[in-house]
């Protein structure tokens, strides 16, 4: 009778061993499948493109290091200098744009990121502002400031001018 | 310190967070929550049975960049849980954080202090409710309930981390190592309600952990390895009762996330072995492992719902403790945990949250003996608890 239920115990053991080595495989898997995924698809033409202060030599204004800026894990410039970031609220499309089209990334993941490091003291926190105006005057007057605006859509003076001409 | 002194103290230093303090850039954050526990079977977090609301966080925390590299922070907290951390004001964390080296896809830096362990997704933020996956952590990988939330969290000694990136990836590597010391006091506070006659020491503590990221962050996967000797002695006067035990620990635990506009997923597992000279209960080694799954989900800005399964087991090769309890004679149910938890988060705003939290609990292995002693443990067990929290 011991022995039946040693036995029955030891298979229900293997049976828990094989639960646990399959639920490891598949997410082994799912691992693995992730790794193939690519940046979010971006927009053919961009809304919104990243500012920086006259100080900041636009070769730092790399995608790859305006990632490493907006998600708090550098706080100087390559050349030794603060970062100062600017933000605009997380339901503004501006903010939207930028962090797809520049970041490849979105305003929800940017927002649980900063919540993650306002406590553990790893970093210093974006300062939102109020308007795409406020953004530009603090860009423009603080030594290391980066930010983004909208993108204007391009104007096609030619074809009025043509149009006008064929008028007279 | 008692709780009303603290508050007056943290509210007075709230008033003070407008000021520029010396012309430093001085950065000030802090967070308080007031908990309340129900439960039935078993205490959790305090006389929970009766109805307990001994479960009180406060931190205040400071940071500061005298020049661009380095970053100086440090926090002062005092909790209060039950009898598992007494409501002393101690040191959290003080750092020195130095940004060795910064390219345009990849940087690395180099950490001195009281620092924070970065093991598993939460360990280096479970400080405040606000940026813990819930409002109690994952026991599975957080060992909480053993009162070892403050060995836990950090250390001292020195980090050194790495962060590189490609087009489609992120990663970030920390290598730290701690010196030897003398966590009696540590012990002793988390042991309330009984006193330590004798000494511990954490020694030979290292850790790494490797985070990535895929696709912008929406998703997440990372190993974490986490090393430690517990010596137990007696006091240098040869009284007590150890004369010396030795406890190793390897922790490894593998997080993964996926991240949705609307809804998080997190899995954790965490594998430990423990080895002991001398050999405890016939064993020498014991290998204990947990995992937890956790959905959440964000209808709004403002207010979410989880739900998590949370499993934990004692010992691998013994998983529903009959070998425990053929050998020891004491229950089996002190061997696994199998918690089903369902709450809810409320944040209005930036500084308020009110969160609840529902348990339901079949094992006692996360159940503390310090908050239920001279009680027999309950096999199947509720509990509920809620919590005020504010910061700035």
């Amino acid at each position: 009778m011991v022995g039946e239920t040693r036995e029955a115990l030891a298979s229900v053991r293997r049976s828990q061993n094989q639960r646990f080595a399959a639920i490891g495989v598949a997410l082994a898997i799912a691992l693995g499948q992730m790794a193939w995924f690519g940046p979010p698809a971006f927009a053919a033409v961009p809304a919104a493109e990243v500012i920086a202060h006259d100080d900041v030599a636009a070769d730092f204004l790399t995608r790859q290091f305006l990632r490493s800026v907006f998600t708090l894990r550098v706080r100087v410039w390559p050349d030794g200098q603060p970062i100062h970031i600017f933000v605009l609220d997380d339901n503004d499309a501006v903010h939207a744009a930028f962090c797809l089209d520049v970041l490849g990334t979105y305003p929800y993941i940017l927002r649980r990121t900063w919540s993650r490091m306002t406590f553990t003291g790893t970093g210093l926190v974006p300062v939102r502002v109020g308007s795409i105006e406020e953004m530009r005057r603090r860009v423009e007057s603080t030594p290391g400031a980066v930010g983004y605006r909208p993108v204007s859509p391009p104007s096609i003076p030619s074809a009025e001018m043509d149009l006008q001409e064929a008028g007279t | 310190m008692n709780r009303q002194g603290l508050l007056i103290g943290w509210i007075g230093l709230c008033l003070l967070t407008p000021l520029d303090v010396h012309g430093l850039d001085l950065e000030i954050h802090g967070a308080m929550a007031q908990g309340f526990v129900s439960s039935s079977g078993n205490n959790l977090l305090g006389p929970s049975i009766q109805g307990s609301n001994d479960l009180f966080e406060v931190a205040l925390n400071a940071r500061t960049a005298p020049i661009p590299e380095l970053l100086i922070s440090a926090q002062l907290m005092a909790r209060k849980a039950g009898s598992s951390d007494t409501g002393e004001l101690r040191l959290d964390f003080a750092q020195l954080d130095y940004q060795l080296y910064t390219a345009l896809d990849r940087g690395a830096g180099l950490r001195l202090g009281r620092l924070k362990n970065p093991y598993g997704f939460y360990n280096d933020s479970r400080d405040v409710v606000f940026s813990r996956p819930s409002i109690t952590m994952p026991s599975a990988v957080y060992f909480e309930g053993d009162g070892l939330r403050d060995l836990f969290f950090a250390s001292e000694g020195a980090q050194f981390y790495a962060h590189w990136r490609g087009q489609s990836y992120a990663s970030d590597l920390v290598v730290g190592v701690a010196r030897d010391f003398d966590a009696t006091e540590d012990f002793q506070r988390s042991l309330a309600q009984s006193s330590l006659d004798g000494r511990v020491e954490i020694r030979d503590f290292a850790l790494a952990q490797w985070m990535n990221e895929w696709a912008g962050g929406r998703y997440r996967g990372g190993l974490s390895y986490l090393t430690a000797g517990v010596l137990f002695e007696r006091n240098p006067d040869g009284s007590g009762p150890f004369d010396r035990l030795l406890l190793d620990a390897d922790i490894w635990v593998l997080s993964l996330q996926q991240q949705s506009p609307r809804s998080t997923l997190t899995f954790e597992y965490r594998y430990s072995v423990v080895g002991s000279q001398p050999a405890l209960s016939g064993d020498a080694e014991s290998s204990g492992e947990g995992a937890y799954l956790q959905y959440r989900r964000l209808p709004s800005a403002n207010w979410s719902w989880y739900t998590r399964y949370n499993l934990n087991f004692q010992d691998r090769g013994d998983r529903d403790g009959r070998d425990f309890a053929a050998a020891t004679g004491q229950p089996r149910h002190s061997r696994f945990s199998r918690d089903h938890v369902l709450g809810v988060d409320w944040t209005p705003d930036s500084h308020w949250g009110l969160f609840a939290e529902f348990h339901y609990t079949d094992g006692t292995a996360d159940v503390s003996s310090q908050e239920n002693q001279g009680r027999e443990l309950k096999r199947h067990w509720q509990a509920l608890i809620l919590m005020l929290a504010y910061q700035f």
